[in-house]
């Protein structure tokens, strides 16, 4: 982990709701896992005085992906308002990201929010072992998921609207009954109602929930120092209290209670 | 280098005025591999009580314009585990600690000082330079009296005290009486919304630092001890301005979350320059 600067060199918008960032970070972009975060300084210390933590994943030649949606925070209002060239002051990489999969072969990586670059670190991850890969999108309506047009064609992609306008009419976790016989393993980022039912359905489908099954990332909206000396990310789990930052962002479901 | 507390037999000598207040630093392994801790003139723990506390419940936490509340409610793993997970990092450390105890029962106070001030090196220097001893806003000073017989009876460490903002006159004298330095302030309570839930806690940001600045010269006209200014601190133009009016020496707070790198360089340039 350090403090250091990271600079915009791409930033496209992906119609019609969703900004792609492209960051180079050669000091932290390789050491980066999927699932870990930054803590980035948004300028104004009158609307956003705390550090803003980010979720981007790792894309090679020391770059780091950002997807992110229009956000009404001021600090994520802030980065998204960058432009090509600005330097952005990071702490990083902070936490524990996404376990690398072992001796599974089919991954599910399921989403209902937008914190979806964790979950694409992950699938090329699962892809360069040659694993078999479901990747599962909820959203309200297809404008609002992040139009994923090229993904590789070994993996397999479903997705829900709660319209209709693409796949399964309803929610993300009504695909879940088939899904969760299939998978060996699951990668999760998004609401914790989406962590409720996954949690859930894996008792009901799968007879018992399991360490090693189910990965969740939880992410409060601010973590002030993210390296476990302030106290404000403390979580009740089986295994006593911890500290999303340092034991998180991505827990094992099955140790966290069900109202987180 | 300055010393803290001329009148007491062991002393405690800081290499800059620069230190890192109550809360901000862990119990001092935080920031490992992130800036240099040994760069700052002390390191002041986050809270230590005998028994383990569990902290308050969520939300915790509530931004505010310029500032945030912050409420963990003494959250700690109790003396014992603190001792056991920090003490052979606190051996290699060359920078002054200081615990930081919240008042308590007297005999449990009692008991988590002999209990730091017993953890040596091999060579049987003490691991604690120093205790910090944190009063609460309601107290009389019957009470200071007798924490500091509780923590010092059986631990013969230097003590400062960090009084709550605006402690009325006689609070300060009592304190004064019996600690080598006076650490000035506890922050003010404050709430602020998080969604929809009301936090209340300390107040933390920039707003601080004139409210001490303020502080520091009423208690300075009351008291002739050494005062340490903490409080929304942010640059080198700030410490200045504290201790040259009336300060001996400063602890950071919030800009260790906002910028760890300018809060251990501003300790590096007075160590020089000082
Ligand atoms: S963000 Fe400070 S302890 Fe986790």
């Amino acid at each position: 982990m350090k403090q250091t600067q990271i600079t915009l060199i791409q930033k496209e918008s992906i119609a019609p709701a969703w900004w792609h960032l492209t960051m180079t970070a050669p000091d932290l972009a390789d050491r980066l896992i999927p699932g870990q975060f930054l803590l980035v300084r948004c300028a104004d210390l009158f609307s956003c005085y705390l550090r803003r933590p980010i979720f981007p994943s790792p894309m090679g030649n020391d770059c780091l992906s950002l997807r992110l949606r229009p956000d009404p925070d001021p600090g994520m209002a802030w980065l998204l308002s960058r432009q090509i060239g600005d330097v952005l002051d990071v702490i990083g990489p902070l936490g524990k990201g996404f376990p690398l999969p072992q001796e599974k072969r089919n991954i599910l990586l399921i989403s209902d929010g937008f914190r979806l670059d964790p979950l694409l670190g992950q699938m090329n991850h699962a892809l360069s072992e040659n694993l078999s890969v479901t990747l599962a999108l909820g959203g309200s309506r297809a404008a609002n998921l992040y139009p994923l047009n090229s993904l590789p064609s070994a993996v397999e992609f479903q997705a829900a609207t709660l319209d209709g306008s693409l796949g399964h009419r309803g929610l993300v976790t009504d695909l879940l009954p088939d899904l969760l016989v299939w998978a060996d393993v699951v990668y999760a980022t998004g609401s914790t109602s989406l962590y409720h039912s996954l949690k859930i359905q894996t008792e009901r489908v799968r007879f018992g929930l399991v360490k090693d099954f189910l990965y969740g990332l939880l992410s409060p909206p601010l973590h002030p120092c993210g390296v476990g000396s302030c106290l404000a990310c403390s979580l009740e789990t089986a295994a006593g209290l911890k500290l999303i930052c340092l034991d998180g962002p991505v827990f094992d479901l099955s140790e966290i209670g069900n109202n987180d | 280098m300055i010393e803290l507390a001329h009148q007491h037999k062991i002393g405690l000598m800081l290499a800059n005025p620069v230190m890192i207040a109550a809360g901000f630093a862990g119990y001092g392994k935080a920031y490992h591999g992130l800036i240099n801790i040994e760069t700052f003139g002390a390191i002041v723990t986050n809270p230590i009580t005998l028994r383990p506390e569990r902290g308050t419940t969520q939300p915790r936490l509530a931004e505010t314009s310029a500032g945030f509340i912050l409420n963990t409610g003494q959250q700690n793993p109790g003396v014992k585990k603190v001792i056991k997970q920090n003490q052979n990092f606190w051996a290699h450390l060359k920078v002054p600690l200081i615990a930081h105890l919240p008042a308590d029962e007297p005999s449990d106070l009692h008991r988590t000082a002999r209990a730091l001030a017993s953890i040596t090196t091999p060579q049987g220097h003490p691991l604690i330079a120093a205790f910090e001893l944190g009063l609460p806003p309601e107290c009389t000073p019957r009470d200071v009296k007798a924490w500091l017989e509780a923590i010092q009876s059986d631990a013969p460490l230097p003590v400062l005290i960090k009084l709550p903002l605006g402690a009325p006159l006689h609070l300060i004298e009592a304190a004064a009486a019996s600690a080598v330095a006076l650490v000035i302030s506890t922050p003010p309570l404050g709430s602020a919304l998080n969604g929809s839930e009301l936090v209340i806690g300390h107040l933390y940001g920039a707003a601080l630092h004139s409210l001490i600045l303020q502080e520091i010269q009423l208690i300075r006209q009351q008291v002739d001890l050494p005062l340490v200014a903490v409080g929304g601190i942010h640059t080198l133009a700030d410490v200045q301005n504290f201790l040259s009016h009336g300060a001996t020496a400063v602890q950071l707070d919030s800009l260790l979350f906002i910028d760890p790198q300018q809060a251990e360089m501003m300790a590096a340039e007075l160590t020089n320059g000082f």
